[in-house]
């Protein structure tokens, strides 16, 4: 239970670390922001509104608390390129990338753990080596070259796939599905490649422990002490990693949206940076960072599931 | 360690990774040197020409050859991937090593700083810092060696740490040799083929990374021949001219393909026990 506090109170403390360095961050971006905003149209009166409605007025820890106290409250301020309430657009393009990053991680999952399991299995032999194979292959080619050869052999070439956009679901549930097929694709394919290495390496490795030995010297079949020893332990190394590459989708996240011209959170941040939109750009920042200290958190939390060992520690 | 010398003496990766490196350099500095254009020079030949033996990757959308963008492009990633991974290791070295033996305040600010950097996902982290000093291509570059350094330091200070108990270190230390010297003379030489396999995997981390920041529009400028600039100018057309995207694709792949077996290789070639127990295993 210690363990689980500890590390909750662990994750907490990343978020408000977080959120204090994607705040100092509009205030590190040289000159005055209001002045930079306005560029020629500078108006000493406006500024100065202007610098009141960022919130740039005041002692720096006035302007956090505030800010945060609004942030808590679910105000996250108003974007500056359309005035809107920064909160309800980042809901929508949040619910869509993660839409985008839960189907493309199951995918993932769906043939990295077999692939890996395969690949352990039949070890030295043909299988093992095309999925290797393989896997060096995706490692090596980048995400967003990935979506554009999936987008030119399954849109342009054989034509059976939308190339990408957003539908909304509720108008047209089945050419949503079908327009998100190559997103998920290139999310799954990349993540699997790895997943599967490490699986098929911790795999090897637990055949290789002691307890093992101990099992197959008491007369277990080779399946049995497969069930019941290896796959529990190598699940752990194969767990840090699905941590580890779910925190590389956030950032991901970006080119794929950028690739398919799929309207998520990545191609906002990205918008509001190049736009200047802080409000946005500081409530984007802050919700990437949050959700991957929650990702961060959940792996730390299933480990102490699954080996009592980290729980003592 | 020792640095391998002889050419017989390394493994069929590094063999096979030096030769393709090698052949995109060559070919890319032969090309940019014979071509007749120049990479932002437009109108050229008719846009959107299709590749001929004049312009053997066709001309792109401003009609400017495609030939003389994707090489200079690759140079350009080899520039990216050569600069970050130096000033990386030049600042990485001294922080990380000074960090294992001094301990104390240096390595717990570092410590602190880097758990606060990987609470980031990288590319935001280059993203966020790209909004606070501007896009552009110095500063994407600016933007990726601060990330790297710290990467590269917690590294080295791993690398450094696990000979500081060695023996041949205390017998220096037993002869007073004073702590730069140990640090210096004796750890760095012993941690310098890891070294290598560090700076391979920045090197092709920083030209990916760099590809991403321009292909989303807050690196280079146009008329800059990135990879990733090409790519996202180019996108467009992949239905009428899918050369002009494909072929900076598979450059850029064809690149970090070949540094990502570079340090697979150079790693398998520092510590031969894990290709040994594999062999191992597969004899029971």
């Amino acid at each position: 239970m210690r363990y689980f506090l500890f590390r909750i109170a662990g994750g907490l403390l990343t978020i408000f670390v977080s959120s204090l360095l994607v705040f100092s961050m509009v205030r590190l971006i040289p000159g005055d922001p209001a002045s930079a905003l306005m560029g020629r149209a500078f108006d000493p009166e406006l500024a100065k509104i202007m610098r009141a409605r960022l919130g740039l007025d005041g002692t720096f820890i006035h302007q956090y608390s505030a800010w945060l106290k609004a942030l808590l409250q679910g105000d996250f301020g108003y974007s500056f390129l359309n005035g809107a309430p920064v909160g309800a657009q980042l809901q929508d393009r949040f619910l869509r990338t993660i839409h985008l990053l839960l189907g493309g991680i199951t995918f993932g999952l769906l043939i990295s753990i077999p692939a890996g399991l395969v690949a352990a299995r039949h070890k030295g032999k043909w299988q093992d080596g095309c999925i290797i194979g393989f896997t060096t292959l995706m490692l090596s080619i980048p995400q967003f070259v990935l979506g554009i050869l999936l987008i030119y052999i399954f849109a342009v070439r054989l034509g059976w796939l939308p190339a990408g956009g957003w539908v909304d679901p509720h108008e047209n549930l089945s050419l949503w599905a079908r327009s998100m097929i190559l997103p998920w694709m290139c999310v799954g394919l990349a993540m699997s490649a790895f997943i599967s290495r490490v699986l098929r390496a911790s795999i090897l490795d637990a055949r290789n422990m002691e307890f093992t030995r101990t099992a197959r010297s008491w007369g277990l079949s080779e399946r049995e002490i497969d069930r019941k020893h290896v796959y529990r332990n190598a699940s752990l190394p194969t767990i840090t990693v699905v941590g580890l590459e779910i925190g590389y989708l956030f950032g991901g996240a970006f080119v794929i949206e950028k690739v398919f011209a799929y309207p998520g959170i990545g191609q906002l941040t990205v918008d509001s940076i190049s736009g200047r939109d802080y409000p946005m750009v500081q409530a984007s920042v802050l919700l990437f960072a949050v959700s991957f200290a929650i990702v961060n958190l959940m792996v730390d939390l299933i480990y102490g599931v699954i080996d009592p060992r980290i729980r003592q520690k | 360690m020792k640095l391998p010398t002889k050419w017989s003496g390394l493994n069929l990766r590094i063999r096979v990774s030096i030769v393709m490196l090698v052949l995109i350099l060559t070919l890319a500095v032969i090309a940019s040197i014979l071509s007749p254009y120049s990479s932002d020079q437009i109108g050229v030949g008719e846009t959107l020409l299709t590749p001929s033996f004049a312009h053997p990757f066709g001309l792109d959308s401003f009609g400017r050859d495609q030939l003389t963008r994707v090489t200079e492009g690759a140079l350009l990633s080899f520039f990216i991937g050569f600069t970050v991974m130096s000033i990386s290791l030049i600042v990485g070295i001294p922080i990380g090593i000074l960090s294992a033996f001094k301990g104390g305040l240096i390595d717990n600010g570092l410590s602190r700083f880097l758990d606060l950097l990987f609470a980031f996902p990288s590319l935001l982290l280059a993203l966020v810092l790209v909004a606070v000093i501007g896009s552009g291509f110095w500063t994407a570059l600016l933007a990726l060696t601060i990330i790297y350094i710290p990467i590269a330091s917690r590294f080295i200070r791993g690398a450094a740490i696990s000979e500081r108990d060695r023996d041949y270190v205390s017998a220096a230390k037993v002869n007073g040799a004073s702590t730069f010297r140990i640090c210096f003379k004796h750890i760095l030489p012993n941690i310098a083929f890891s070294l290598l396999v560090l700076g391979t995997n920045i090197f092709a981390f920083a030209i990916l990374a760099e590809a991403a920041l321009s292909y989303l529009g807050v690196g280079a400028k146009p008329p800059t021949p990135s990879l990733g600039k090409i790519l996202t100018e180019n996108q467009g057309f992949i239905t009428t001219s899918s050369h002009l995207v494909i072929i900076p694709a598979l450059t850029l792949s064809f690149l970090v393909l070949a540094l990502n077996l570079l340090g697979d290789g150079l790693r398998d070639h520092l510590d031969p026990r894990k290709t040994l127990k594999d062999s191992k295993m597969s004899d029971r």
